[in-house]
């Protein structure tokens, strides 16, 4: 634990180096404020500022309107051992070669050759990991992996060549926004965004990178500014959000919070009911996952809106009860 | 009345309020009722600072609650990772760390030079058994190298190091989000990377609280040592120490908790010990017998649904279900089952009816995946007890809804 927290790494210490590091050439006031509030928490600057710019931390001095570093060079950190043996132990994680060279990859190994790694993949287990994971090791795979993080660094439309149960091989023009990855999948999904060839409209896609056939630079103009796809992906979701009552019982109470946990939510306790209140908000693409998630709580959660969603719960449980009362053979 | 600071000496004293504002989200001041009002104040202005927008409040029953939300699925980086950047520290430490590295750029030097040299430099005094002191605590950080020329001993910047290239960098960004991914996030700091990459599906940000156990865990589990665990009980809130043996550490992605599996020597059977119910470890001597213990822990694996070594009884054998499922509309289910079903024997044994059994030792953890087929169960077969549960669970789940049990209508 002591070797984890340690001020070394911390949010000070690191505002400290970016401003040294402005200093150099001159730093004013109003730069310094804004490191500070960029980079500290929301009440680091009563803390920091009167001891670096009228304290005891003697880092800078002042000519003029602005402040100069009083350190020779600029300010770097060697990596650590703790920093060292976490990179060692990525390389026993099979997802280490979508990134690394052959060449990387080996260079890095002799590098770390002396260091002890902070853990290895083996020492744990995912119980429900999803056993239809991508295939990190196929370098068809990888190489589409490559060429779809260059194109989210560099932000450049890309045609893909994708197959999909229902329709099919297709290819189209997309335009990347960044990669997701779903630890219960273990699936890489490219978030992206598409003209739909009709309507002309920028719509949100989600590609799973295992149906990629193949992806290369698209040869058309960039008629998606970057700015638009982001905001494509981090506008609030439309959709009203679920609504739903959690009871005592069976410790569903922590047991949804903490599987929920993830999502943007809200959670209220009526002690005159005995009953919790969660307002979860959604992606829509996600609605069948949190149906069947919520269905696995039984009838400690009960669902009160939006009425769609509570709709398709009881059709499955009608379902269920015809089932039940249908002889079977 | 002491100043406030924002930075604190312990972990453990953020941990607990971060977790609760995080998890919780519903507790008012006066639910933090083992806490004083004060520790509370403090507490709640900290996690406030630290968490920015991410932390906020609304009023609920005529108190105000305080609480995290974030929508984890569209943020780069943990925002709990803050928590870890906490660790408050002295004049001394901070006018150190930089003249001390600043002046080895330019080559190695003794503890005595770089006094001088940092006291001329920096305008303050400085004494050599705090630059010796800070030199050789970087030493054991592997910060620095430490080497000795005659009597004494000189300093450098540590050679030991890699070149994080582009590709590195890149790697750093996607596992920053795993296993103790609050190291990663270190090395994008000193760098002055920010994950612009990737975001983050079933991602439980919580985890990160739970690093220090982990790390500590994973340092024994390393070396084959026993470890003695302090864990809290849930309802009692008191603490309880284990000796156990670590072997694994199991990860639910559907339910958000991590486990230290275990192995207990005096009862000669493995158990699992939420990572978020520990509060501390010791790492104690190494055991000769660890290997058969991994053996041993292989071959019971495969019976284990989640994370449950128990069952109704040591005769369980498991649950089996029959479902209806439209075989050309829906194949997506058959694929589902096949990629959710941890192993189990899935066939068809009619005109759209399929069948999933397997054999674990605890198919009470298996009920809540059950019931994500609510709607398509024919048959189910496990203990009398689980049996009669789910059809109880059924009906009042029709009850709750508003749907009549015999025909199945509303």
């Amino acid at each position: 634990m002591s070797k984890l927290f340690s001020e070394l790494y911390g949010c000070y210490y690191g505002i400290v180096s970016r401003i040294v590091k402005r200093a150099g050439g001159g730093v004013s006031k109003k730069d310094i404020d804004a490191v500070v509030s960029e980079h500290g928490f929301s009440e680091t600057a009563f803390h920091l500022l009167p001891e670096l710019l009228d304290g005891d931390w003697n880092f800078l001095e002042k000519r003029g309107d602005l402040y100069y570093s009083k350190l020779d060079a600029q300010p770097i950190r060697p990596l650590t051992q703790l920093e060292l043996s976490w990179l060692k132990a990525l390389l026993s994680d099979p997802r280490i070669r979508l990134f690394l060279s052959d060449e990387t990859l080996a260079t890095l190994a002799r590098a770390l050759s002396g260091v002890a790694p902070a853990f290895d993949a083996g020492d744990f287990i995912s119980v429900d990991r999803h056993l239809d994971g991508d295939p990190y090791g196929d370098p068809a795979y990888i190489a589409n992996f490559r060429e779809l993080l260059k194109a989210c660094k560099n932000k450049y439309p890309v045609a893909i060549v994708y197959h999909s149960e229902r329709v099919g091989r297709s290819q189209r023009a997309y335009h990347p926004f960044k990669l997701s990855y779903s630890s219960l999948n273990d699936k890489f999904r490219l978030l992206c965004a598409a003209f739909n060839a009709k309507t002309q409209k920028l719509n949100k896609v989600t590609l799973n990178l295992g149906r990629i056939v193949s992806v290369e630079p698209s040869g058309l103009p960039h008629r998606a500014p970057p700015e638009i796809v982001r905001k494509l992906f981090t506008e609030p979701n439309a959709n009203p959000p679920i609504t739903l009552e959690i009871t005592k019982e069976r410790n569903a109470l922590e047991r949804f919070l903490l599987q929920f946990a993830s999502f943007d939510r809200k959670t209220e306790y009526d002690p005159d009911r005995g009953i919790y209140t969660c307002q979860l908000s959604y992606d829509i693409a996600d609605e069948t996952e949190l149906l069947i998630r919520i269905l696995s709580f039984g009838p400690t959660v009960k669902v009160l809106s939006p009425q769609g969603f509570v709709g398709q719960i009881k059709e499955r449980l009608a379902k269920q009860l015809r089932l039940m009362h249908t002889p079977q053979k | 009345m002491a100043e406030f600071s924002e930075l604190i000496k312990n972990f453990n004293k953020i941990r607990d309020f971060m977790r609760d504002f995080y998890i919780y989200g519903f507790k008012a001041r006066d639910d933090f009722s083992l806490k004083s009002a004060r520790t509370y104040d403090n507490e709640k202005r900290r996690c406030e600072s630290y968490l920015g927008e991410n932390f906020k409040w609304a009023y609920a029953g005529g108190s105000k609650v305080s609480f995290v939300s974030a929508d984890c699925g569209k943020i780069p980086a943990n925002p709990l990772f803050a928590a870890w950047k906490s660790k408050s520290f002295t004049g001394n430490d901070i006018m150190l760390h930089f003249y001390i590295l600043d002046a080895l750029q330019t080559g190695d030097k003794s503890a005595d030079e770089l006094t001088d040299e940092i006291s001329a430099k920096s305008g303050n005094f400085f004494d050599l058994q705090t630059v010796r002191g800070k030199c050789a605590e970087y030493a054991g950080l592997g910060i620095l190298t430490k080497e000795k020329n005659g009597k004494a001993f000189r300093y450098s910047l540590s050679k030991n190091t890699v070149n994080l290239d582009d590709e590195i960098l890149d790697a750093v960004k996607f596992f920053q989000s795993g296993a103790l991914g609050i190291i990663g996030d270190y090395i994008l700091d000193n760098t002055g990377c920010e994950n612009d990459l990737f975001v983050f599906k079933h991602h439980y940000i919580a985890h990160t609280l739970e690093d220090g156990i982990l790390f500590d865990i994973l340092d024994a589990l390393r070396e084959h040592k026993e470890i003695e665990a302090v864990l809290v009980g849930a309802k009692s809130g008191k603490p309880v120490k284990n000796r156990v043996v670590p072997a694994k550490i199991l990860c639910s992605f559907w339910s958000g908790r991590r486990y230290l599996c275990a192995y207990l020597p005096a009862s000669r059977r493995f158990s699992t010990y939420r990572l978020d119910a520990i509060k501390s470890v010791a790492a104690l001597e190494p055991v000769e017998n660890y290997m058969e213990i991994q053996e041993s822990l292989s071959r019971n694996i495969g019976r284990v649904w989640g994370v449950s070594f128990d069952g109704d009884s040591r005769n369980e054998r498991g649950f089996s279900m029959t479902l209806r499922i439209d075989e050309n509309r829906e194949k997506h289910i058959i694929s589902r089952i096949n990629k959710e079903g941890r192993g189990g024997a899935f066939e068809r044994v009619g005109d759209n009816t399929f069948k999933f059994s397997k054999d674990i030792f605890d198919a009470n953890e298996a009920m809540p995946w059950v019931k994500t087929f609510i709607g398509r169960l024919i048959s189910f077969e496990s203990t009398d007890r689980l049996e009669k549960k789910l059809a109880a669970d059924i009906r009042r789940m029709a009850e709750m809804y508003g749907i009549r049990e015999e025909a199945g209508d509303e």
